[in-house]
């Protein structure tokens, strides 16, 4: 199947609702003239992590990183 | 003689100085002149150590004289992208913020092992901004630009490590990789590039950018030197909790066992779409050469992929927080926004993501019990403009920063080996490169099949003529 860079995955998000409620929550400071970058940039994740999960994971599947004591 | 001896590989000019052809001193003062020369066009070097070179370089030949053993790279000057730590330099890893830390108190690691080799170091080299960046531009110290035209971009975010290498300043560089910023920049400037598996090379003394995916590797103009390089450079070094627990396998001497014996293969779906014509005609003149005949799916690619940009995207933004807090306007705004956006996005995107990389694994463990080396291309275009914005991929107008990676993405995030070879078109003045992938640890097959294409003159690494 050939896949595109982005593939057209839906990524319902609204990135100027998390920018408005975690931005102050974290501390940043989110410049007018920033905010169409940084809204893109959220909407490209929340593609990439449509794509992403739409591959369903075991409960019991572990993360990569093993921490060893 | 030292001015077209610096042409030549670390290789050659180790056997010229352990001889008694060369000293040195000069070949060190031939690396120091380049760079005036350079420099000022090309944008490589932030920093040049030249007193510490010349020390250096005495002091190989006090020791030459004396008969003493010297190390595989004999006189071989090297510089290192602006993230490792240089003894007395600040580590600016390519902002302007870090620039204000005190100096390093010590070298990295892979500094000391190329040290130690007899190598030596002549300088720090320009890099993207925290390294988050496929184009070599710098908001702060300018481009490191294509020595192959300077108009276009070295590709980064090892962007100064392309630019030296290509431009003859030095023949052997050192960069980092986290999705693609050794293998960019080899692609883009034409040079010979090997990110090794991760947790192979020690990263201690170097400044981080994504922990779960930062490598480190060298990048150089003929695929010996980066053996050499890799041998003088493997090895545990307790001060790198990442590395991983194997063991040391030098490849320099097996480098020429040729490709008897080795099932090689072209990476298709994700890897045989949404590119340029050149980068699949590279692909395909690498994979006649070796008469690899078979195209195979690496299984989850572009899911792959997306996970690793949301790990980047987290794991930088975590690094960065009180700086985007207390320093924001000091940031390269194009940096400062994707880490913004990289702290506002959700958690279970990232567990979940951390959990695919370990089924990615697994698939992709299996999926080389058919195969030993697959083919795939660095990147999707040969070296766009500096400061172009936007390519044309597959009819659609993509963004060129984050999908100049989009190929390499994918292959480190489940840490595989990968040399990239460059290729050249007649006609055509900029390259494009091929990876050469392995399953985990076989960095000796990576640089096998990238050396066999070397010989028979598939893909070769030119200086790249100056004015």
């Amino acid at each position: 199947m050939k896949q595109s860079t982005d593939r057209a995955v839906e990524a319902p998000i609204d990135a100027d609702a998390l920018i408005d409620a975690l931005s102050p929550a974290l501390g940043l400071v989110v410049d007018p003239a920033s905010r169409p970058q940084v809204k893109a940039h959220l909407e490209i994740a929340a593609r990439m992590a449509a794509l992403l999960l739409e591959h369903k994971l075991d409960d019991r599947e572990e993360p990569a990183p093993v921490f060893k004591p | 003689m030292s001015e077209a001896l610096i042409d030549k590989s670390a290789a050659e000019i180790a056997d010229a100085v352990r001889s008694g052809e060369a000293k040195a001193q000069d070949v060190v003062e031939a690396a120091l002149k380049r760079i005036e020369e350079r420099n000022p066009t090309l944008g490589a070097f932030t920093d040049v150590t030249a007193r510490r070179a010349r020390a250096k370089a005495e002091a190989i030949d006090r020791r030459r004289r004396r008969g003493d053993k010297l190390g595989s790279l004999v006189g071989a000057p090297f510089a290192v992208k602006n993230l490792f730590d240089v003894e007395g330099v600040a580590t600016r890893a390519g902002s302007k913020i870090n620039r204000d830390d005190p100096p390093a108190a010590k070298d990295a690691t892979l500094i000391a092992r190329l040290e130690a080799a007899d190598a030596v170091l002549v300088g720090a080299l320009n890099m993207g901004e925290y390294a988050y960046d496929f184009t070599g531009e710098n908001a702060h110290d300018g481009p490191s630009r294509n020595p192959h035209d300077p108009r276009h971009m070295s590709g980064g975010s090892s962007g100064g490590s392309g630019t030296a290498a290509a431009s003859g300043m030095v023949p052997l560089t050192l960069g980092s990789d986290t999705n693609g910023s050794i293998r960019v920049p080899a692609s883009l400037c034409g040079l010979f590039g090997l990110k090794p598996t991760y947790g192979r090379l020690s990263r201690a003394g170097t400044f981080p950018f994504v922990a779960s995916l930062d490598h480190l590797g060298p990048l150089a103009r003929s695929s010996g030197d980066l053996a050499l390089a890799y041998d003088a450079m493997i090895g545990p070094d307790a001060e790198d909790p990442a590395q991983a627990n194997v063991a040391v396998a030098p490849v320099a001497a097996r480098l020429s066992d040729g490709l008897k014996g080795l099932r090689i293969a072209k990476l298709g779906g994700y890897f045989a779409a949404s590119a340029t014509a050149a980068a699949f005609e590279a692909v395909e003149r690498v994979a006649e050469a070796l008469s690899a005949k078979l195209t195979l799916e690496m299984p989850g690619a572009s899911r792959a992929r997306a996970a690793a940009y949301l790990i980047t995207m987290a794991e930088a933004a975590a690094l960065h927080l009180d700086r985007l807090r207390a320093r924001r306007l000091d940031f390269d705004p194009e940096v400062r926004d994707r880490l913004i956006a990289g702290a506002l996005i959700p958690n279970p995107w990232i567990a979940h993501a951390q959990k695919f990389r370990r089924w990615q694994r697994q698939e992709t463990l299996k999926f080389f019990e058919a195969v030993d080396v697959v083919l795939a291309p660095a990147t999707p275009c040969r070296a766009p403009l500096i400061g172009q914005k936007t390519m044309v991929l597959d009819g659609k107008e993509t963004l060129v920063r984050p999908n100049l990676g989009l190929f390499t993405q994918p292959i480190s995030f489940v840490g595989l080996p990968v040399a990239t070879a460059p290729v050249w078109t007649k006609g055509e003045r900029l390259p494009i490169g091929v990876q050469i992938i392995a399953a985990p640890w076989r960095e000796d097959l990576v640089l096998r099949v990238a050396h066999a294409l070397e010989k028979a003159g598939i893909v070769a690494a030119p200086v790249a003529a100056f004015g």
